[in-house]
């Protein structure tokens, strides 16, 4: 069986953790009372006013006026996100980290030693809430898409098991934006064909989806019929090391953009770095409002486990290889592939100097992240898609 | 216009200028070699608007002269495949004829004048330099570019004209081969800042050079050069950016350990300690000492090569690990039976080969943090 452990609201509730004056609060953590920028998270308590995540903050502000709006400190999110990934590798070495706040963990090996998988994520749970004092969802089925479905659906503080045998009855109540990677826009359009349950999804003739939705549509309706066959894979053995993001509404500004793709790419070099890798080909990915989803990649001179050579390959890709104009984005992904960790690197007889400069700037950034989790330590574009009024 | 043309020294001129024509254009025009007939002289040209060429084609009759562009797949076709010793050619402007014995062909034309102009070579300063020093320069320095390269301007041949020399450098910022030989400024001739050739016209100018010629003629214009031989000129625009502080990167040789290698069994042995190498694991460990060159490879999951190599340097085990194409490729542009000296000094410094004959090549070594 898979658990899918998703944090509950994670940058929010690290916040009022740490803040106990916020408990209770809508807490909104980016963009500014002013209504600048956009919302990367929202407290429950905001949540019901209907702010969420990748809304421009000036709507926030409109429906929840008295939100208290705080600076993202992501590098001290990725130091507690290390905290939770050292509980899961107590229960299985199969762990396979989606973002900071969500993981697939394959525990099929350990019942054995720790009983059922319903009993290992119960203890997960009670783990992160007792020794980091936080509060995590949990999906548990046979295979990832139905633990991730099952994670989400009864947040916050859920737990649900989908046994083996049971999917189809699972799945086929479920509303039809319940499935990964139907968002709005798609769930109008399936709307149109009279499909609103996942149930209704599956007995469609796959064609149809084929024409109305390209391949997409093939993979929902394999998806709705519960056929998944990705494993867990952990990062150590993984072929590339990835990082995406489905926005909650479509993106059209191309700095915002640019500014989640510098986000994702710090992400994924420090996961690079954090295993020792170095990786020779970036790719960046993009789906518009419409489905079509394009992929570009690039090679680099030399595998690089620095942030800044793959922040120059992702955002020249960013500029200069996707349409002009950019349609509505729903979704923004970047890797790093063609792994490389025989720890073998070429001196170079121009740009050496530069290289270990911008590898002892990482060091002292994961450094710095790890142990006081400073935002000050972000790359100023970044922030771009937080706060976009500072000078 | 009417010509006679021998078929086989128009294929060969042809098939030189449609190595410099686009393809895939804009400008169909482009996508077409223009032929120029004037009194006893004919010339076919080419370009991409990067790159122009100009080639004297010898055994032409010219009965009328002018100019008609003549579609590069259909002619280069009819070139090819026709078994005529001679072929006519004749345009009246709307439609172009060429004849055979027994065949004809009639292809629509476009007017010659659309096509861009591909002028002679008409530079009063320039550079005298010898051919076979030439075509060397550009065999040895070539292979070592870098047409990905953001950076710098790394993506051709770096060329130097003083008083009396002439310097051609090629890098990819991991190793670096520079040919150093005697050419004559005339009228006070010479290159200021990079003047870097792209790779492909350096190619290119390197093929248009005859095997038994003299001397060339070489001139560099504010963005582009232009070179001379004796039938064919080619003019290319320069490689724009900034060319790194190459000299820099040879070390002071005086204190390295030099040690003399034949050229073909080092090659061999290169090659043989290079076949457990795969893409994961590039290097190979090269540890000069007591009398041997001792050649490790480690393959990730392709088991281990050990060759070794009798050699004229008895001292300490010095050990360094490369990248073994680069060697390979250094190599390869030399002749197999000459000689070649290896300066070494341990497992952090570039390693640098130099022959007699001015060129020398420096490779940066692999390492382990």
């Amino acid at each position: 069986m898979i658990l899918h452990v998703d944090m509950d609201a994670f940058y929010a509730s690290v916040e009022q953790r740490d803040r106990p004056e916020l408990k209770g609060q809508p807490v909104i953590v980016g963009g500014t009372p002013q209504g600048r920028g956009v919302v990367s998270a929202a407290s429950y308590e905001a949540r019901r006013y209907g702010v969420h995540s990748a809304m421009p903050a000036a709507t926030a502000v409109r429906l929840c006026p008295h939100g208290v709006f705080l600076r993202p400190r992501i590098g001290y999110y990725a130091h507690i996100s290390e905290q939770i990934r050292a509980i899961f590798d107590r229960y299985t070495p199969l762990v396979e980290p989606l973002s900071l706040d969500e993981a697939f963990l394959d525990v099929r090996g350990s019942v054995h030693l720790f009983g059922p998988p319903l009993e290992i994520a119960r203890q997960i749970k009670s783990a992160i809430r007792e020794e980091l004092n936080l509060v995590a969802s949990v999906g548990v089925a046979p295979n990832m898409f139905l633990a991730k479905i099952a994670s989400d659906l009864e947040k916050p503080n859920g737990l649900v098991v989908v046994e083996q045998g049971a999917e189809q009855a699972f799945l086929d109540p479920l509303p039809v934006g319940r499935l990964w990677g139907v968002g709005r826009v798609a769930g109008r359009a399936f709307e149109q064909l009279g499909i609103h349950t996942i149930g209704q999804l599956r007995r469609m003739p796959v064609d149809v989806l084929v024409s109305k939705f390209g391949s997409v549509g093939e993979h929902l309706w394999n998806l709705a019929h519960a056929r998944d066959d990705r494993s867990v894979v952990p990062e150590h053995q993984a072929k590339s090391i990835s990082h995406e993001t489905t926005f909650e509404q479509n993106i059209c500004d191309r700095q915002v953009l640019r500014a989640w793709l510098l986000d994702l790419t710090d992400q994924v070099s420090r996961r690079v770095r954090s295993h020792g890798l170095r990786g020779k080909t970036v790719q960046l990915k993009v789906r518009f409002s419409d489905f079509r989803t394009i992929t570009r990649s690039q090679s680099l001179p030399e595998p690089t486990d620095v942030t800044d050579e793959i922040w120059e390959a992702a955002s020249r890709m960013f500029d200069q290889r996707l349409p002009d104009p950019l349609p509505a984005v729903r979704l923004l992904g970047m890797g790093v592939s063609s792994l490389d960790q025989s720890g073998e690197q070429q001196a170079l007889l121009f740009d050496g100097d530069e290289r270990q400069r911008q590898s002892r700037l990482d060091q002292a950034t994961d450094q710095i992240r790890a142990r006081f989790g400073a935002e000050a330590i972000g790359r100023a574009a970044a922030i771009d898609h937080h706060r976009k009024d500072e000078p | 216009m009417k010509v006679v043309c021998e078929r086989e020294k128009l294929l060969q001129a042809f098939q030189v200028a449609a190595g410099v024509a686009s393809t895939r254009t804009p400008k169909p025009i482009l996508e077409n070699i223009k032929l120029e007939a004037g009194s006893g002289v004919a010339t076919v040209m080419a370009t991409d608007l990067e790159i122009g060429i100009r080639i004297d084609v010898a055994g032409i009759e010219v009965e009328a002269g002018g100019s008609v562009v003549l579609p590069i797949k259909r002619v280069g076709g009819i070139l090819r495949e026709s078994s005529d010793q001679k072929l006519s050619i004749e345009s009246d402007g709307s439609k172009t004829m060429i004849r055979g014995d027994r065949s004809e062909f009639q292809l629509p034309t476009q007017n010659p004048d659309e096509f861009p102009p591909v002028p002679p070579f008409s530079e009063h300063a320039y550079h005298e330099v010898p051919a076979r020093l030439f075509r060397e320069l550009v065999r040895r320095t070539v292979f070592a570019t870098d047409t990905e390269s953001s950076h710098y301007a790394l993506g051709g041949i770096l060329i130097e004209l003083s008083e009396d020399r002439i310097t051609g450098v090629g890098t990819d910022g991991r190793r670096l081969a520079m040919q150093d030989g005697p050419a004559e400024a005339v009228n006070d001739h010479k290159t200021k800042d990079s003047t870097v050739i792209p790779s492909k016209a350096v190619k290119l100018m390197e093929r248009a050079v005859a095997d038994n010629e003299e001397n060339l003629q070489l001139a560099v214009r504010e963005n582009s050069v232009v070179l001379r031989s004796r039938q064919t000129t080619v003019f290319s625009r320069l490689v724009e950016g900034r060319y790194p502080r190459w000299r820099d990167v040879f070390p002071n040789r005086s204190d390295m350990v030099k040690i003399e290698m034949n050229v073909g069994p080092f090659l061999t042995a290169v090659r043989q300690a290079a076949i457990v190498t795969s893409d994961d694991r590039r290097g190979i460990d090269f540890g000069f000492g007591e009398g041997k060159l001792t050649l490790v490879g480690h393959g990730a999951e392709m088991g281990e090569s050990r060759v070794e190599l009798p050699i004229g340097y008895d001292g300490t085990l010095l050990t360094v690990k490369l990248d073994p194409r680069y060697m390979i490729e250094f190599l390869q542009a030399l002749d197999p039976a000459g000689t070649v000296t290896t300066h070494v000094r341990d497992a952090q410094s570039a390693m640098v080969c130099d022959t007699a004959d001015n060129y020398s090549y420096v490779i940066m070594p692999l390492f382990r943090e």
